[in-house]
């Protein structure tokens, strides 16, 4: 190509396309830009002019096109570039544009504040180098001068093609119609393109510097003439050699005809039908000039229309996708992710379904192990998700974070995850409580209330979060679960649960109504989620606002937890670690919450999911330290284990105890405080390494009167310790 | 919150060789859109309202007050330019009222006025 450099083509372009008087060309490029804003805002045009300043180009302003037109044919050559704006109150901009376009070739960047894609459009059909957007950033104009560059570099390319004879500077014809423009832009773009292929039309120009040949500018004029040339000769007759001599136009030559000629034919060919006169003449007119620009500019504009329409929705979207995806994900059974919010969604389609399946959430082992997957994160949503789920327990477990559905699991699952992700997971967990507590609901329901109201309500006060849980589990049916959260409370940190002999009810009691609400929640949900956040938080500690919430959810969800609420307050102060303020589960479930949680927590895990989930956990719970339901009234020491930052734990497990006590506690019994359920295991006091073994020991419990016996325990989730086996 | 960063980017624009561009830039603002509003008000009490009028105009304000980086007056004019193109005539009487004597006019003033002394 002519243009080596940017500079050469510059006094090349300059030269050939005459426009510029002198070729004294800056050197400092783009710097010297000569450069015509035109726009009727004189706030706007005052900003630009500065800014152009800035850029260190020419500038000349107009606040009008009729002033800018007669400024640039008065000095063709004396701009590299217009600035105009698409609102003008004398002409619009785009004619404007065109005008340009056909008489000087120009590149033009349109303006506007006006951003809306048919404009747009308008200025890339109507050959616009490029279309900024009100306001102008400085930014934005210190690239102006790429169009320049490109299009002399086109021209240039043209010029050599066309042959060497300028018609320069014809008189163009105004071309008052619109129709031109988009024609005529289409038409450059193609002829411009013909051209540039169009290797064998030109002269052979061997010498770059010495093409001095101004481009042919094929005015509306002209371009009359040839195409009545080429009628009267015929389409298929017209040759180039004829069409001049008819045409009879002084300067120009055979190979500008030609070439020409081809442009138009293409045109022809495109828009058949199309009436050729006015779209050849502006066909070919803008194919020869700003073809290229207009090209560029198109593609350009193109590009980023669909850049920024495309890419972002795309991105976007598959943010979105993935964002779902992971939820969905979570379900399914992410192992061991956090439980973030995508758990928490996956959690929540899963939803306690209280009675759905207590059993399935116990059940699972897997569940368990998906607690542990279960990121902290159960965040509030997750618990919210579980009260509404209100699901099975079950469900719970499975949905319960990360581990995807392990329904029965809940109990276990939600153990595991308090203790593996402490704070996190606790939440999680709670949920996972929760749901397996609510899943475990219908099953809690009959024991789960009185032992809840037992154990939790004393408790409630001290760990706010187990004591509800304890509830619900005690509630529904597993008082032992219930219990669990409770008496686990010497897991439970600070859950002073009367991990005794009513652990469930204890610790119920110690929530307080969190009994009660435990009842309701299991009957709904299956009240064991609360367990799960009861569990969630002596493992955890850490997920305390986590596991209430969990737990308030799942509670709530399932139950009414009124009475749960309270408990779950009481658990999830107890659980506190999380940060559980009793005032989170107050909300919402929290008796639900709650009563998962302390069922969890104690090792209602078990429980809620199906007693071999917790079981399992409880195992593993107990099985550090012995843990067990029994009347061991484990407040203050033992949870400390379980819950570092239990708070309200060692309250709780106190009053857990003192439910116990009151309870009558015995063995895998739970008893619940005015609550006497026939199956249910009592809960007892049990010391364990950790919450989850806590709850792992009454889950157990609870497994043993429920389900049937514990055979041993194979596997802790949490603590990866062994478990329960049944 | 009434200027944004396009109003940072004039303040740069402003140096030694221009030191009151700033001011300039505002107070010729201020004298356009009040010729801009008054033209506007003018449309907005002919009846029937020439709701595309309107809409040029207000597209202008917003141009221009964009350009300033007065953005509230600019998403205010969007949101008349829709009441515009639903042709509400209450909507548009009754929100001509905000980026007519927006706070962002005054606000924009008192700016003027601070870096004048720059």
């Amino acid at each position: 190509m002519n243009v080596s450099s940017v500079k050469g083509s510059m006094s090349i372009s300059s030269s050939t396309s005459a426009w510029k008087a002198g070729d004294t060309i800056s050197d400092q490029f783009p710097a010297g830009l000569r450069v015509l804003v035109v726009d009727d805002d004189p706030t706007c045009l005052m900003i630009l002019e500065k800014m152009l300043i800035a850029c260190l180009y020419k500038v000349t302003k107009c606040n009008r096109a009729e002033t800018a037109l007669s400024k640039l044919r008065e000095n063709k050559n004396g701009y590299d570039i217009v600035l105009s704006d698409v609102h003008m109150p004398d002409m619009d901009g785009f004619k404007l544009l065109e005008h340009i376009g056909l008489e000087m070739d120009l590149p033009v960047i349109m303006m506007s504040a006006d951003d809306g894609k048919q404009v747009v459009m308008k200025g890339v059909t109507h050959g616009a180098c490029d279309y900024l957007i009100k306001p102008v950033r400085i930014e934005a104009l210190k690239n102006i001068w790429q169009h320049v560059v490109r299009k002399r570099k086109n021209e240039w390319k043209e010029f050599e093609q066309s042959g060497s004879v300028e018609e320069g500077d014809r008189q163009p014809k105004q071309s008052d119609d619109a129709d031109y423009s988009s024609s005529v832009n289409e038409g450059n773009w193609k002829g411009s393109k013909r051209r540039k292929d169009e290797e064998e039309e030109t002269d052979e120009r061997d010498d770059t510097s010495t093409l001095k040949k101004p481009r042919v500018v094929w005015s509306v004029e002209l371009h009359q003439q040839f195409v009545a040339a080429v009628n009267q000769l015929g389409i298929d007759k017209a040759v180039p050699k004829k069409i001049l001599e008819l045409m009879n136009v002084p300067g120009l030559t055979r190979e500008n005809v030609a070439s020409h000629l081809q442009k138009y034919r293409l045109y022809l060919r495109r828009l058949s039908g199309v009436s050729q006169h006015q779209s050849n003449l502006s066909t070919i007119i803008s194919a020869q000039d700003p073809t290229f620009g207009s090209l560029s500019s198109l593609s350009g504009l193109d590009l980023q229309t669909l850049a920024a329409t495309g890419q972002l929705p795309a991105q976007s979207l598959a943010r979105l996708q993935a964002a779902g995806l992971g939820r969905a994900s979570a379900k399914s059974g992410i192992p061991i992710t956090l439980v973030d919010q995508r758990n928490i969604f996956s959690f929540e389609n899963p939803k306690l379904r209280f009675g759905e399946g207590q059993q399935q959430h116990m059940t699972n082992k897997q569940q368990v192990n998906l607690l542990h997957g279960i990121p902290t994160t159960m965040e509030p949503k997750q618990l919210v998700s579980l009260r509404h789920a209100a699901q099975s327990v079950g469900n719970m477990n499975m949905q319960v974070p990360p581990h995807g559905a392990q329904s029965s699991q809940n109990n276990p699952l939600l153990m595991q995850m308090g203790q593996q992700q402490q704070q996190q997971q606790q939440q999680s967990r709670g949920q996972i409580l929760v749901d397996s507590t609510i899943n475990h609901a219908p099953r809690l329901s009959s024991m789960g209330q009185p032992i809840l109201s037992n154990g939790m309500a004393t408790n409630v006060s001290s760990r706010n979060g187990i004591p509800e849980n304890i509830r619900a589990p005690g509630y529904s049916q597993t008082p032992s679960m219930l219990n669990f959260p409770m008496n686990h409370a010497s897991e439970l940190p600070g859950n002073c649960f009367p991990l005794g002999s009513t652990p469930g009810v204890s610790n119920l009691t110690s929530k307080g109504d969190f009994q009660e609400d435990v009842n309701s929640e299991i009957k709904g949900s299956g009240g064991f989620m609360p367990s799960y956040d009861v569990f969630n938080d002596l493992n955890q500690h850490k997920p305390q606002s986590w596991e209430l919430q969990n737990v308030g959810i799942a509670f709530d969800s399932s139950q009414h937890s009124n009475s749960l609420q309270g408990n779950l307050d009481l658990t999830q102060s107890a659980l506190g670690q999380q940060g559980f303020s009793s005032g989170q589960m107050n909300g919402h479930n929290r008796s639900a919450a709650v009563a998962s949680k302390a069922m969890f927590s104690t090792g209602d895990v078990k429980e809620l999911g199906s007693a071999q989930n917790v079981n399992q956990h409880l195992n593993n719970l107990l099985v550090d330290n012995t843990i067990r339901v029994k009347s061991e009234r484990v407040c203050d020491t033992s949870p400390a284990n379980i819950f570092p930052d239990h708070f309200g734990q060692d309250d709780l497990m106190s009053a857990l105890l003192k439910q116990q006590e009151s309870v009558a506690s015995s063995e895998n019994e739970f008893d619940f405080d005015g609550y006497s359920m026939n199956n249910i295991p009592v809960w007892k006091m049990v010391s364990s390494h950790c919450e989850y073994h806590v709850l792992l020991v009454f889950f157990e419990a609870y497994q043993g009167q429920i389900i049937g016996e514990v055979s041993k325990i194979r596997f802790c989730m949490i603590c990866k310790g062994a478990h329960a086996e049944f | 919150g009434y200027l944004d960063e396009q109003f940072i980017q004039l303040e740069e624009l402003q140096d030694d060789a221009n030191p009151n561009f700033v001011q300039e830039i505002v107070t010729l603002f201020y004298t356009d859109s009040t010729r801009l509003i008054q033209n506007i008000e003018l449309t907005l009490n002919s009846r029937p309202i020439n709701f595309s009028k309107l809409d040029d105009y207000m597209h202008q304000f917003k141009g221009s007050s964009s350009s300033i980086g007065a953005k509230k007056v600019t998403s205010e004019c969007a949101v008349f330019r829709q009441y515009c193109a639903a042709g509400n005539a209450e909507a548009c009487s009754n929100n001509m009222r905000v980026p007519c004597k927006s706070d962002a006019n005054g606000d924009i003033l008192a700016f003027t006025r601070t870096s004048s002394f720059l």
